[in-house]
């Protein structure tokens, strides 16, 4: 059994909380990936931590770019910090940020069981 | 006709190769190759434009700058076109802008497999005096320049960032003084291309967007005073995620703050060539935070 890097970005409305919008984002990876696991996708994880609230989708974007990419060994990010989300049994990473005035964007991402 | 234009041609090209390797006889062989040059540049002026371009690759090898210039100025040295023109790259790229300047208003250009050979080989050799001769050339190459960055990047598989630069030349190179000697030009030449400065600022604001201060690598701080050591533009605010981390930009990156910056570190060289170790104390404030960060699990002190 191997692992997946997975990213999944929604929209949400600013009333809707970030647990409710994971919720809601992980039954419809359920949905459409099937619920007998090792999908390799956000149907795999079960928690989430909160990284950051970012200003802006760009931010948001490259932010999600230095949690996930540290082949390189030149992340911005301190590796325990990147730790935090590098376990495919731990839980997702998530990045909130505003769209416009009544809507928020989510980035989940990290790795799932395939 | 083309047959002794082209002979002549090999000739200079074979008597400045002697001269520049410091032949004994330098003096006498170097008045031989102006000699030829002079029968050269008559033939050329006598010989019909079908004639020229078809001893082109022949008097793009031979370092004569005044019979590159007779040379019709349209792409006759396209890459598809050298298969059967073997060329001395290394030779072309160790003369002079002005004549390499002239190959490339005729199409000329190192592939990065040929740049990068040449640096590696420039690299491996970087504790001899040729490595000043090298960054020279590489300085004042502002067509090709981002070629030879690319090929860094393929050689030492990093993401052209400055500090990794400077990291994977320090284990390439013996001596780290010769090994800053040798990126800093480099690194400057590439900043003055669009594409150097895109990247460059592409490395920099993922640097930005470091949430905390204390969150940041062991890499990042360091990295963006060698941006500003550089003399990249600072991003706009909202690039930073961090109210420390944008102070901290906007210490560096103002004209004061580099001013500061360069005279606190002896500038990019000094700084590249291990300056970096004994930080000035507004990036070692940074370094502190860093060093201070505790883990989001662990327990609190009071």
């Amino acid at each position: 059994m191997g692992a997946q890097q997975f990213e999944h970005a929604i929209t949400i409305s600013k009333k809707t909380t970030t647990d409710a919008a994971f919720r809601q984002a992980v039954e419809d990876a359920k949905y459409a990936h099937g619920h007998e696991g090792y999908s390799g996708t956000l149907a795999e994880k079960g928690s989430y931590v909160l990284l950051h609230t970012a200003k802006s989708q760009a931010n948001a974007r490259r932010l999600m770019a230095a949690y996930q990419d540290h082949s390189n060994g030149f992340s911005p990010l301190r590796q325990e910090e990147i730790d935090r989300v590098d376990d495919k049994w731990g839980p997702a990473g998530v990045i909130r940020f505003p769209i416009d005035t009544t809507t928020d964007g989510l980035l989940i991402f990290g790795w799932a069981s395939s | 006709m083309t047959q002794i234009i082209t002979s002549l041609a090999q000739s200079h090209a074979d008597l400045i190769r002697a001269v520049e390797a410091g032949h004994p006889r330098a003096d006498s062989l170097y008045s031989s190759a102006r000699k030829i040059e002079a029968t050269l540049l008559d033939l050329l002026a006598d010989a019909s434009p079908a004639q020229r371009k078809e001893v082109a690759f022949a008097i793009l090898g031979a370092g004569s700058l005044k019979a590159i210039k007779t040379l019709p100025v349209e792409d006759i040295f396209k890459r598809p076109r050298w298969n059967h023109n073997p060329i001395n790259v290394a030779f072309l790229l160790s003369r002079s802008p002005a004549y390499r300047k002239e190959a490339e208003r005729r199409g000329f250009a190192p592939t990065p497999q040929e740049a990068g050979d040449l640096l590696h080989k420039a690299l491996s050799q970087a504790s001899t005096p040729d490595t000043t001769a090298l960054a020279k050339a590489c300085a004042g190459m502002p067509i090709n320049t981002w070629t030879l960055v690319e090929a860094m990047v393929r050689f030492f598989r990093t993401p052209t960032n400055p500090q990794e630069v400077r990291n994977e030349t320090r284990q390439s190179v013996a001596d780290p003084k010769a090994g800053a000697a040798l990126i800093t030009p480099i690194l400057k030449a590439a900043l003055r291309t669009d594409e150097g400065r895109k990247a460059f600022a592409g490395n920099l604001e993922t640097l930005c967007v470091i949430p905390s201060a204390g969150a940041a690598g062991p890499h990042a701080y360091l990295g963006m005073a060698t941006y500003a050591l550089l003399g990249l533009k600072r991003p706009a605010n909202d690039a930073f995620e961090d109210r420390e981390v944008l102070a901290f930009a906007q210490a560096i990156f103002s004209p004061e703050g580099r001013k500061a910056l360069i005279a606190a570190t002896g500038g990019l060289e000094a700084w590249l060539a291990g300056g970096w170790r004994t930080p000035p104390k507004v990036v070692a404030d940074m370094e502190a935070k860093r060093r201070a960060w505790r883990g989001h699990t662990a327990p609190r002190r009071w």
